[in-house]
């Protein structure tokens, strides 16, 4: 205990390492709730006596709320104060145990959001595991690594990177036309690699390749009267940048519709939809996109759900 | 740590007789409670002139000052940028109302008018320099003038070397060019800043905010740990470390306009 300026001062652990079914999950010594009190004597009563039942009604609120995490210190406080009382053992175990079945619960309906598409829901039950188990691995990945595709926003698809193996006869060359459509982006396999310059691909190897995608994807704001040093030492600039960004962004667009077609007669459907919808976030009145992206998701609705 | 007792207890001050815990752990890590979970606002200045009128890019010594108190009595806790990036990385509790000062390109400003008042508030706040700026001018820092701010704890980071667009490949840049264009901004630059500053360079804001896929994954390559955008909205803890966003605070903002960038939680439902 740690007594200071009149206020009687509870020293307390969080714990956060529940025990649990999900294999996932890290496990945690149970550590002390509190350090052990010194017994009462004649000159130094009990003055904790109370402690207990307030944090038994603190505990009782806090589990009203759903306050869960909080409600098990409060318990814990109880059964520090009171380790033989076989009630505020239980009350603790029950808790755990209720924590776990929601967290378990919450988890799997993360899962099935995840695969039904639906990565806002999802993060919302990722979090809520989160709420009750911090450590939770799989849970803090998917939120954390990218895997819920956030871009500060909740559900907005970022596809961030792919892992090649290397497979007999696979070259630079042939890896990144398969995946960047582009021989000529072969040194970025050994630059996000690290490969040092002419070293050869060992079969087995794993290889990370990042999107590339060179279409700027931030919504940059329009400053109010702004305009760069860089380019007051230009005055035109401005005029002839955003003629050339008006251009470059629908020869951007027709270049992504392209992309698109090769990918759709490849009958690669989904990647032609995510083609278009690039042409389409560039030029939102590009007729063939807009006509083709709508053939493409009806045809891809039809081969996912046979009648 | 004082708020870290103070938070748990429901912010009230210490009566005599009055029972206080003490969390020896983390009790809310990324800001995550059942109701719905903290966001940092990352503010984002670029000049500050003694009088004159505000423009978007420049605000007023006067006005800076008030922002500043306001954050004071309101009971904001400006933090540092590590302490940020703990937080993102769920590993740091941060207080509940916590921000984040920056300051972009290199102008003198940020030496003569802002760096006093930040003194006067104890407020950590980041530069973010573009390393062709910094040629010591009437407008612009001197690479002493950054010295010194580093060295008085002052963070220094990175924001690019031309300060050009990033996530925009020039239309007669082939990618190969473009490609070493990027690194150039984001390596260099950094070189550079170590070399003045002789601390770590960790942090990119990218020029204009303006990025792309490929940026995205040379800034990761590169060793930064964090990317700043500039678009204007604060920064949950699961956001993507290579797009945190940040409030730009133009010149022309009055209080209200400047508190309305300061939302530092959000319910479940309310996105």
């Amino acid at each position: 205990m740690i007594a200071g300026k009149g206020c009687l001062v509870l020293a307390a652990v969080l714990l956060a390492g529940c025990a649990g079914s999900i294999p996932v999950r890290v496990e945690r010594p149970t550590e002390n709730v509190l350090e052990p009190a010194a017994a009462p004597t004649a000159e130094t009563p009990d003055i904790f006596r109370g402690i207990p039942g307030k944090y038994r009604k603190l505990a009782d609120s806090a589990e009203k709320t759903g306050a869960l995490r909080k409600a098990l210190l409060y318990r814990k406080v109880v059964n520090g104060f009171a380790p033989e009382d076989a009630e505020a053992r239980e009350q603790v175990e029950r808790l755990e145990r209720k924590i776990r079945g929601q967290v378990d619960r919450h988890f799997r309906d993360a899962r099935a959001l995840e695969e039904s598409g639906e990565n806002g829901k999802a993060l919302r039950e990722f979090l809520a595991v989160l709420v009750l188990e911090p450590d939770h691995e799989a849970a803090l990945r998917w939120v954390k690594d990218g895997q819920n595709g956030k871009n500060g926003k909740i559900g907005v698809a970022e596809v961030k990177s792919r892992s090649w193996t290397v497979r007999e006869g696979d070259t630079f060359r042939k890896i990144v036309g398969e995946v960047y459509r582009d021989p000529g982006k072969e040194f970025l396999i050994a630059y996000f690699n690290r490969l040092p310059k002419g070293s050869p691909l060992s079969i087995g190897t794993e290889l990370r390749l990042p999107d590339v995608d060179t279409v700027s994807s931030t919504l940059t704001e329009q400053v109010p009267g702004y305009s760069h040093p860089e380019k007051e030492r230009n005055p035109h600039r401005n005029a002839v940048e955003r003629k050339e960004d008006a251009g470059g962004k629908l020869r951007e667009a027709d270049a992504h519709y392209a992309a698109g077609m090769r990918s759709f007669l490849a009958e690669d459907l989904e990647e032609a939809i995510r083609e278009w919808e690039k042409t389409l976030s560039l030029d939102p009145a590009h007729p063939k996109a807009l006509r083709d992206i709508g053939k493409a998701r009806r045809l891809k609705g039809k081969i996912e759900t046979p009648k | 740590m004082d708020w870290f007792i103070s938070e748990f207890n429901g912010n009230r001050l210490p009566a005599p007789g009055q029972d206080v815990v003490i969390p020896l752990a983390s009790y809310a890590p990324g800001g995550l409670w059942p109701t719905g979970y903290q966001t940092v606002p990352v503010l984002t200045y670029h000049k500050i002139s003694r009088n004159g009128t505000p423009d978007a890019m420049t605000v007023r010594e006067a006005d800076f000052e008030a922002q500043m108190r306001f954050l004071r009595e309101k009971g904001y806790r400006v933090i540092p940028l590590d302490d940020l990036f703990e937080f993102l990385q769920f590993r740091r509790q941060i207080p509940a109302r916590s921000v984040v000062i920056t300051f972009d390109d290199g102008w003198r400003s940020v030496y003569d008018i802002a760096w006093p008042i930040l003194k006067k508030y104890g407020y950590p706040a980041t530069l973010f320099v573009y390393t062709d700026l910094i040629v010591g001018s009437r407008e612009t820092l001197s690479w002493e003038q950054v010295h010194e701010l580093s060295r008085n704890g002052f963070d220094i980071q990175c924001h690019s070397k031309t300060h050009r667009y990033l996530g925009r490949k020039e239309r007669k840049e082939s990618f190969r060019d473009y490609f070493e264009a990027v690194r150039k901004e984001i390596v260099e630059s950094s070189k550079i800043i170590r070399k003045h500053t002789g601390r770590e360079v960790k942090y990119l804001a990218y020029p204009f905010g303006d990025t792309n896929a490929l940026v995205v994954a040379m800034t990761r390559q590169e060793g930064y740990r964090l990317a700043f955008t500039v678009e204007r909205e604060s920064a949950p803890f699961f956001s993507n470390d290579y797009r945190v966003g940040r409030a730009m605070i133009y010149g022309t903002f009055n209080l209200k306009e400047f508190r309305d960038n300061l939302t530092t939680f959000r319910e479940f439902g309310s996105e």
